[in-house]
């Protein structure tokens, strides 16, 4: 669980993509998810995972989505999948597609953790100007994902102290079993928002309609660079999928 | 009996955690361990019922390796309370969440009443016996949390700072339930910065820092070494501070506990 959690955790490196514009960055991984969602055949659903995988490797995170924890999972979920698709469908064909999809749509999901910190997706959002409480909470959100992982893994701790096991007995006690654990997550999670709702009221959040920013996105040349290269493999991707 | 051999523990990408920890504690003793923030004090006890288990060398509960035995087994022996108690709350009742462990360890129904009820008595919880956990003030939730622990009677019993944000009286009850338990022969580890608390309770201290056993001794022998408890950033007992200030360095380790102090100062005006 523990981690899990550290494919989700947003390092800092100095690697060409996190140098760019956060904006840019959080169109280029739009991009990928739109393409995700577009690609049906099986050479158009390998190429977008190629794609993800690239930019993985530009941004020097290709170590953290192979993380063996979340290979796991992705492993648990396509094969789970690939097998329902078998059986249903009998198709070979679909049934790799449907899988290979899921694997991208996660990849491409989790590669926005390794290419944006909450800060930046915070910033993007307050230059796009969204309502200030909607980018708080969504940034928050963000950020407290690696906190509620680590607060699971504290309260299986203590249940599994108490003589809980997880991994015993028939399905319908294995699904009771999950309230020790669900019931101190949920508390715990509600407790903390609230104390956080509390700590930033009580540090004048809300007292001025708009807050100032430390920082201020400028586009730079090999911004723009990077975005119409990108746009333009987009465009030449859409097309090919779509149309050809 | 617990026992270290050279044991090393990395967090997966993180710092190492623990490095080369040698360490036995007997059946029946009662030790502390201590060391500021972050120094691994709750990485080294979630070794001894095996939630974690060492990235080198070996640690042995009853002779036991615990990398051979599955925590649920280690923690029929083992009882830990960790430190934040919203960690595990979970029943409807207090009762329940005390039944709780109780169940799954599948002890008889008569003990289960039994130790539900001399564990609400014991932490003065009897009143709220039907009510939700969910709504105990923090300090009585940790006492909950300790009761719910104390309840099928572990033979090692382990604290993690179960000082935090108790009253007077209940730290003196704390003592009290220490002392009942180091005489039913079975032993309490005591994870804690608070050695005005430990003084006069706990016979042995172990010092970690950064991960490394710093010191392991009588209390009053690491009492006495200043740059230790300084270097560590504990506070030494307020008496002893005291005693200091009013005729220097005193003769430590003919201090058991604050009424051997005490009569020291006081002889000092004869
Ligand atoms: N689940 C975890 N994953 C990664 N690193 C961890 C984890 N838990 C603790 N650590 C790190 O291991 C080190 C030791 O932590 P530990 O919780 O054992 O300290 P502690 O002595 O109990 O501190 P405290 O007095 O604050 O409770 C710390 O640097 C901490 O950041
Ligand atoms: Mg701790």
């Amino acid at each position: 669980m523990y981690r899990l959690a550290q494919t989700f955790v947003f390092r800092r490196n100095r690697s060409p993509i996190q140098r760019l514009d956060p904006r840019v960055r959080l169109l280029i991984s739009g991009q990928l998810l739109i393409l995700v969602g577009i690609s049906s055949q099986i050479h158009e659903v390998f190429l977008t995972l190629t794609g993800v995988l690239a930019l993985a490797i530009l941004a020097k995170g290709l170590r953290r989505l192979a993380n063996p924890f979340f290979m796991a999972w992705l492993i648990v979920g396509s094969t789970l999948i690939f097998s329902l698709q078998f059986l249903l469908n009998e198709s070979l064909v679909s049934a790799v597609i449907l899988s290979t999809r899921f694997i991208a749509i996660l990849l491409s999901l989790s590669i926005f953790y390794v290419i944006l910190s909450p800060d930046e997706v915070e910033q993007v959002m307050k230059s796009a100007r969204l309502p200030r409480d909607l980018v708080f909470a969504f940034s928050a959100a963000l950020r407290f994902v690696p906190v509620l992982m680590l607060d699971g893994l504290r309260i299986m701790d203590a249940q599994r102290s108490r003589g809980l096991e997880l991994d015993k007995g028939w399905p319908s006690t294995r699904i009771k079993n999950f309230i020790p654990l669900l019931v101190p997550f949920i508390v715990t999670t509600l407790v903390r928002s609230s104390e956080l709702a509390e700590a930033m009221e009580a540090r004048a959040y809300g007292a001025t309609p708009n807050r100032s920013s430390l920082e201020i996105l400028r586009l730079q040349r090999i911004d723009v660079l990077a975005l119409c290269l990108s746009f333009a493999i987009f465009s030449l991707a859409v097309e090919f999928f779509l149309f050809v | 009996m617990i026992e270290f051999s050279d044991v090393d523990f990395d967090y997966p990408q993180g710092q190492p955690a623990l490095r080369d920890i040698n360490l036995s504690i007997k059946t029946g003793e009662l030790v502390a361990i201590l060391g500021g923030n972050g120094a691994g004090k709750s990485t080294l006890v979630r070794h001894i019922n095996g939630l974690l288990k060492p990235t080198r060398g070996t640690v042995t509960v009853f002779g036991n390796n615990t990398r051979k035995a599955s925590v649920a087994e280690i923690s029929r022996r083992v009882g830990i309370v960790f430190q934040s108690p919203d960690h595990q709350l979970f029943a409807e009742t207090v009762e329940k969440e005390i039944d709780f462990a109780l169940r799954n360890f599948g002890t008889s129904l008569q003990f289960r009443h039994e130790r539900i009820r001399d564990v609400l008595d014991f932490f003065d919880l009897q009143k709220y016996r039907s009510s939700s956990p969910l709504k105990l003030s923090s300090g009585e939730k940790k006492r909950l949390s300790i009761a719910s622990i104390m309840a099928w009677k572990p033979d090692i019993l382990i604290l993690d700072e179960p000082t935090v944000g108790q009253d007077a009286f209940q730290q003196d009850k704390l003592k009290e339930l220490v002392g009942l338990w180091t005489d039913e022969g079975k032993t309490v580890v005591i994870v804690s910065h608070d050695l005005e608390f430990l003084w006069g309770l706990v016979p042995r201290l172990i010092i970690l820092s950064d991960g490394s056993l710093v010191a392991d001794g009588k209390t009053e022998e690491i009492l006495m070494k200043e740059e230790l408890i300084q270097g560590e950033s504990l506070h030494k007992p307020q008496l002893l501070d005291l005693a200091v200030m009013l005729r220097g360095t005193p003769p430590y380790h003919s201090f058991q506990n604050a009424s051997d102090a005490a009569k020291w100062i006081l002889k000092s005006r004869e």
